[in-house]
């Protein structure tokens, strides 16, 4: 044997799987072929000895397969790799490596090509040929390349597009070329059968451009999910996210991420035209843009599918007319779906196309649902039904149903048992639109019933519980109530979310029953709706024990399903859950028993849960685990907390009768259902021992919140069962609850239950529209000063209030007027006695009606006075800047205010008084000095002395509050009187914070609304350039500018003598 | 009268109107429209002061309004011809046969009629008529009852405390839900159940005076709705024409109050 064929006795031949079967097959082949191959073996090991093993093992496969002819070819190649490529070792070695009956099977134009494409780039880098014929070889071999059947010449293609992306990439990206483009390579990995040689050039300029922003050395992800397209939408996407890529790289590589996601989620001729609306909708706000994708991502398996052909339509059209339009469409696809159906959608997008090619921000602001228009076109097309056109009814219908004064309050979601409500808020949040049925009459109906059941609440004692008066809550359940109210206890368990949905389940269901005893009419609506709505609400629960537990109550109380017809795997939970309703249903149950079937059934489900993380194979056994009633337990420890099924159905039909609800406190008790059921009885009870381990050991991890609660998720998926959460919330929530943020999930709860908000439209002069629902009010109350202010102030004014009040009393005999024709009178009527005579002397029935009599005007004037507490009203007096102990601008109002309500309470006109400061369009400040409805007691006097400057002056948004507020006086005459230092401003009252023209020109229409109701306005500055702007946003008759401002409390009472003409 | 009106009495209001008449002193009334002031009077006259020859009308009711002046109560000259002839008002009638007169919501009258009542209301018992130049002491028998509703009036059209402090007061409410049914099943004819959910419904209707409904539903308006039930309407359209339309003009209000119709009855 030759000396130079030491290279075939190398081990690294023999512990190859190729170079074995090479060994063992070799000296079977031809000698003569035997030859030959060695004699090119021992020519390549002198280049490389691996590449001589490559060609060694390659050839013997070869002369023993079919394609024993190509082999000559196929050396040829490799040589030429060898030699062509420079000192292409590695490129030539690669070749060698790959399984040769596969490489000869594929067309001989896809060989050319790969090795072209390597000798191409090797003379930009080696690295990167072998990299290439490694890659895209193996492709080739492994048939990824040529996986579209329908062409046979694709793998040539997409070699030559693997190969052109590659070099592009190199081109492009400067000195990250090389690893950018070896990364390329490497995606043709999971690649390389998914996309079509279109794809692979745009997925490279994506890669090219992704890579060569920023500083560091960055690669996007290859875009499998892209990839997984059908290869038309695919090769758009990945056009889209190339194009893209051109402007805002950063936004192409999220792009990537996003884009399938949404098109997935929609049909072929959809998906189409998102594409197509992307590419139109590119520019300035790219980052936007991929939000909105990525929010429409997130929303598209909800669209509703009828909708779609209009959905797409109008996404075509909105992109060829007015692209700026496409983003804020995009985010708001959904609602405006929601608000208007598809008929809606249409009109909507068409006019906001009109809007948007006359006045680009008009359109943008109609497309984002921020004007009333865009909101009006929508609703108008639909049968949803929102608070706004039907808020004042169940206004009413609320005070009738729960016989005391409540508001309403909107929220997001949609409920039919209303988030519960503090007691002191006295409000009830409605859902701002409801569109869950085919009719308005029926989404109007499921308003009436969602404000029945909150009045309910308080016709039937749901907040007269008092914590207290329960009895001891099992210790370590929950921790001490804060409070002796129903809310207290709610936040002192761990799980504030899980208790609070449990208790508006258990107690809903009594207040249900309460309603339908009390109102015939009620009960067919409350059943219909009720059932329907828990039919669509209904996720099937996960296959754990305590889901099965929560949605069996959703299903037994909201959607009053009979346990018979319960779905099969629920339906023994369901009987044992029955009772429990039942009980609660019946005539004698109270809002106690509500709360201790709560804590008996949190008590339950948090053993249920421990249970279910501790031991799954426990979990198993809980199938007939129901409701343990920890008090009943704790009270007696020594009695095993065994009941048998027969005592459920009579404790169950002693509920139905009504009587006895002492027995009824025998609560349905936790069992397990072991495998050899005791005769007579459903299941094995517990003992108490292994109880209260479990209860322990279920409490300590529920306790421990830093770990999260372990049946956080629990709360999640009882609130999605009691209503529909918008998105984002629903969102932020399940963040709370992965962190196992319970005072988070407590605040949010806080929020749902709702402070009272008034949201009001605002006028936008660019877009001549209003802004919907645009600006928030919150009213806030006043801390006092206990009265020393107005009591100091009118000890030092003594003289100013009397002599003010001479002067109106003076104007009293004004309030009496001459009527002539009377029958008796204070003189004699010359007119009447003249044509009496005249009647009397022809014979006529002459009147008897001869006297003029004085009769007394009654006032009835209501004035709301409205003071700016911007924080303007901080600066001292003009002239007295220098003086330490300066009087600022508001204390001459505050004086104005206590000299003003010293005198009307004595002439007994009726009037408020309110302050506005705020931040921002939803942080509107409404402060509340003097209702028309109280008197000017230790309270007023001391809320007057509390009025302090704040932030900002949105006056708009005050205006509108203000209206609010008259509307509910019932005077002959109201009057507003604004008192305010300087034009309407706040931080986003207008784009330029500069420009003051947004804000007057928004004053000026809330002014306007005011007088189209009948309330006249007037407005009082102490700027002395108040004559440039009031003059442009009131008639001249209808301001005053005072210049010296000492004098405003003098000056006030005689406006207000010739505001009410007094 | 010769039947007993018919009258469910709530508290002690019959004694205590007893014992006045026995005392010949003035009643005042005070309660919101439509709870049974006025056929308490009926009841009260029917009980108390039956007919008699010289008393053919024992009850002289007055409706006062602003336009009533003191010589509409007590009389006037009337031109006949080339004449003049003196014509007794009603309360002029009252006091010379010993009729009851009730003046109803007294304080819509215009103020001078007040002159004429204080002489009426204390010891003196006399009714000075100044265009006659005469002073008529007060038949033995006389009794004035007055009424007002302290809420439906402004602040301003309020009883001085000089008139009221001359009446003996009885505070009349809505009577409770029972008693309520009671009245509208006896005079509408309806059973006993459409009658308590009649009343149900006033009793939740009249919530709404806190919001801006003047006045709550009166007895009556329910009995004319337990009245066209009787005659075999449907209970939701019979409340529609006479609650839901009678109450108020506000459309919302009405729409509310036909919600809870709808809640009430099936």
């Amino acid at each position: 044997m030759n000396e130079s064929r030491s290279w075939r006795k190398s081990r690294h031949l023999a512990r190859r799987d190729r170079g074995r079967v090479a060994l063992e097959h070799f000296d079977a082949l031809a000698p003569e072929l035997r030859e030959a191959i060695l004699k090119s073996g021992d020519e390549l090991a002198a280049v490389s000895v691996t590449m001589a093993h490559g060609f060694f093992a390659g050839a013997v496969a070869l002369a023993r397969s079919q394609y024993a002819g190509n082999a000559d070819e196929w050396e040829q190649q490799g040589r030429l790799l060898l030699r062509e490529a420079g000192a292409g070792r590695a490129i030539a070695q690669a070749w060698f490596s790959l399984p040769p009956e596969p490489l000869c099977r594929a067309t001989s134009a896809a060989r050319a090509a790969l090795v072209d494409a390597a000798c191409s780039l090797s003379s930009g880098s080696r690295r990167l040929a072998a990299t290439f014929m490694e890659e895209i070889g193996a492709a080739l071999c492994d048939r990824r390349l040529d996986d579209n059947p329908k062409s046979a010449a694709i793998a040539e293609l997409s070699i030559r597009a693997w190969h052109s992306g590659c070099s592009s990439t190199l081109e492009h990206s400067r000195w990250r070329g090389e690893f950018l483009a070896s990364r390329f390579l490497e995606s043709a990995r999971e690649l390389a059968n998914k996309l079509t040689p279109e794809s692979v050039e745009a997925w490279s300029t994506v890669l090219a451009r992704v890579g060569a922003a920023g500083r560091g050395a960055r690669c996007p992800q290859a875009p499998v999910a892209i990839a997984a397209l059908d290869p038309e939408l695919q090769s758009a996407a990945l056009q889209c996210c190339a194009a893209l890529s051109a402007r805002s790289p950063l936004a192409a590589e999220r792009a990537l991420e996003i884009l399938p996601a949404a098109l997935v989620a929609l049909p072929q001729e959809t998906a189409r035209a998102l594409i197509d609306a992307t590419h139109a909708a590119m520019g300035p706000k790219d980052d936007e843009l991929v939000d909105a994708l990525a929010y429409l991502a997130a929303e598209a398996r909800t669209l509703p599918p009828d909708d779609l052909p209009v959905l797409t339509a109008m996404l075509r059209e909105v992109a060829r007319r007015f692209p700026a339009g496409v983003i804020p469409f995009l985010r708001v696809i959904d609602r405006a779906l929601e608000l208007g159906g598809g008929l809606g959608l249409e009109l909507w997008a068409r006019r906001g196309c009109e809007l948007g090619e006359r006045n680009k921000e008009a359109g943008v602001a109609h497309f984002r649902l921020r004007t009333r228009t865009a909101n009006k076109v929508l609703v108008e097309h639909s049968t949803a039904v929102t608070l706004s056109e039907c808020e004042p009814v169940l206004q009413r219908y609320l005070v009738i149903m729960a016989r005391r004064t409540l508001h309403i309050a909107s929220g997001g979601g949609t409920w039919l048992r209303p988030p519960l409500a503090a007691p002191e808020d006295r409000s009830v949040r409605l859902p701002e639109s409801v569109d869950l049925w085919d009719t308005s009459e029926e989404n109007q109906a499921f308003y009436k019933l969602a404000v029945a059941h909150a009045a309910g609440r308080w016709e039937y004692g749901t907040f007269s519980v008092r914590i207290g008066d329960l009895g001891e809550i099992p210790p370590g359940l929950a921790r001490d109530p804060e409070g002796d109210d129903i809310i207290a206890l709610i936040d002192s368990f761990p799980n504030p979310l899980l208790a609070a949905g449990l208790f508006i389940v258990l107690d809903g269901a009594r207040i249900d029953a309460c309603l339908t005893r009390e109102f015939s009419g009620l009960a067919a609506d409350l059943d219909r709706l009720g059932r329907a709505y828990a039919a669509r609400s209904v996720r099937a629960a996960a296959d754990r024990s305590p889901e099965e537990i929560i949605e069996t109550l959703f299903l037994l109380s909201v959607g009053r399903v009979p346990v018979s017809e319960l779905p099969q795997r629920l339906r023994a939970t369901g009987e044992r859950l029955a009772a429990t309703v039942a009980r609660l249903q019946s005539p004698s149950a109270t809002v106690e028993d509500s709360v201790r079937a709560m804590i008996a059934l949190y008590g339950s489900l948090n053993l249920a849960a421990a249970m279910a993380q501790g031991d799954p194979d426990a979990l198993a056994e809980m199938g007939g685990a129901t409701v343990l009633d920890l008090l009943d337990y704790l009270e007696d420890s020594t009695a095993a907390p065994a009941i048998d099924g027969e005592s459920v159905d009579a404790s169950a039909s002693t509920g139905e009768d009504g009587d006895g609800f002492s027995e009824l406190h025998d609560p349905p008790q936790l069992e397990l259902t072991g495998d050899e059921p005791t005769s007579g009885s459903a299941g094995m009870p517990l003992s108490p021992e292994e109880l209260k381990k479990l209860i322990e050991k279920g409490v300590e991890i529920e306790l421990s919140e830093a770990r999260g609660p372990v049946d956080a998720g629990l709360g999640m998926y009882i609130t999605e069962l009691l209503g529909k959460l918008p998105a984002d919330t629903a969102e932020r929530l399940r963040e709370m609850i992965d962190r196992g943020d319970t005072p988070s999930i407590r605040a949010w709860l806080a929020e749902l239950r709702g402070k009272d908000f008034y949201w009001y439209d605002e006028w936008d002069h660019r877009i001549t529209d209003y802004r919907h629902r645009w600006c928030r009010v919150s009213e806030m109350e006043i801390d006092g000063d206990g009265g020393r202010y107005f009591n100091r102030m009118m000890g030092g004014s003594a003289d100013l209030v009397a002599r003010i009040k001479r002067e109106f009393l003076l104007m009293r005999p004004e309030q009496f007027r001459k009527v002539r024709g009377m029958q008796d009178g204070e003189d004699f009527d010359i007119n009447a006695l003249v044509d009496a005579h005249a009647d009397r002397r022809t014979r006529r029935t002459p009147t008897d009606r001869l006297y003029v009599a004085r009769r007394r005007e009654e006032r009835d004037v209501a004035t709301l006075f409205l003071i700016d507490m911007s924080a303007s009203t901080d600066e001292p007096l003009p002239g007295t800047e220098d003086d330490p102990d300066a009087r600022r601008v508001i204390d001459v109002t505050k004086d104005t205010l206590a000299v003003m309500a010293n005198v009307l309470e004595e002439i007994g006109d009726a009037y408020a008084m309110y302050g506005f400061s705020g931040h921002g369009h939803d942080g509107v400040e409404y402060y509340h000095v003097k209702a028309f409805n109280e008197r000017l007691g230790p309270t007023v006097r001391s809320r007057l002395g509390g009025v302090e400057p704040k932030r900002s002056t949105r006056m708009g948004a005050a205006l509108r509050h203000s209206r609010a507020k008259l509307a509910g006086v019932t005077a002959r005459a109201r009057h507003l009187i604004l008192l305010s230092d300087g034009f309407p401003q706040d931080h986003d009252y207008g784009d330029d914070r500069r420009s003051n023209v947004y804000g007057i020109r928004d004053t000026m229409t809330a002014l306007r609304e005011l007088e189209a109701e009948g309330v006249s306005t007037f407005c009082i500055t102490v700027d002395p350039a108040g004559h440039d702007y009031l003059g442009d946003m009131c008639p001249a008759t209808r301001y005053a500018v005072i210049e010296d401002i000492e004098a405003l409390p003098e000056e006030m009472p005689r406006i207000y003598r010739s505001v009410t003409r007094c | 009268m010769s039947e007993a009106p018919f009258y469910l009495p709530i508290g002690e209001e019959i004694e205590v109107f007893e014992s006045a008449y026995q005392r010949s002193l003035p009643v005042l009334l005070k309660g919101p429209t439509g709870c049974g002031k006025t056929r308490f009077v009926e009841y009260m006259t029917w009980k108390l002061a039956p007919t008699r020859e010289d008393r053919p009308n024992p009850l002289i009711t007055v409706a006062c309004n602003e336009d009533l002046t003191a010589s509409d109560l007590v009389g006037r000259y009337l031109i006949r011809g080339d004449e003049t002839v003196w014509m007794d008002g009603p309360l002029t009638q009252a006091v010379r046969t010993g009729a009851v007169c009730y003046l109803d919501e007294i304080v819509e009258a215009r103020k001078d009629t007040m002159v004429l009542i204080h002489p009426l209301t204390d010891h003196r018992r006399i009714l000075p008529i100044d265009k006659l130049g005469e002073i008529i002491p007060a038949h033995d028998d006389f009794l004035l009852v007055v009424s007002y509703n302290p809420g439906y009036q402004s602040v301003l059209k309020d009883l001085k405390p000089s008139t009221r402090q001359r009446f003996v007061t009885l505070e009349f409410g809505y009577p409770p839900r029972d008693k309520e049914a009671e009245i509208i099943a006896h005079e509408s004819g309806v059973t006993m159940d459409i009658a308590l959910d009649l009343a149900h419904l006033a009793e939740r209707v009249r919530e709404l005076k806190s919001s801006g409904l003047e006045e709550g539903v009166s007895a009556r308006l329910l009995v004319y709705a337990g009245q066209l039930i009787s005659l075999g309407m449907p209970a939701r359209k019979a409340c529609q024409s006479t609650v839901v339309l009678g109450l108020t003009d506000d459309a919302q209000t009405q729409e509310a109050i036909a919600e809870l119709v709808a809640s009430i009855f099936p």
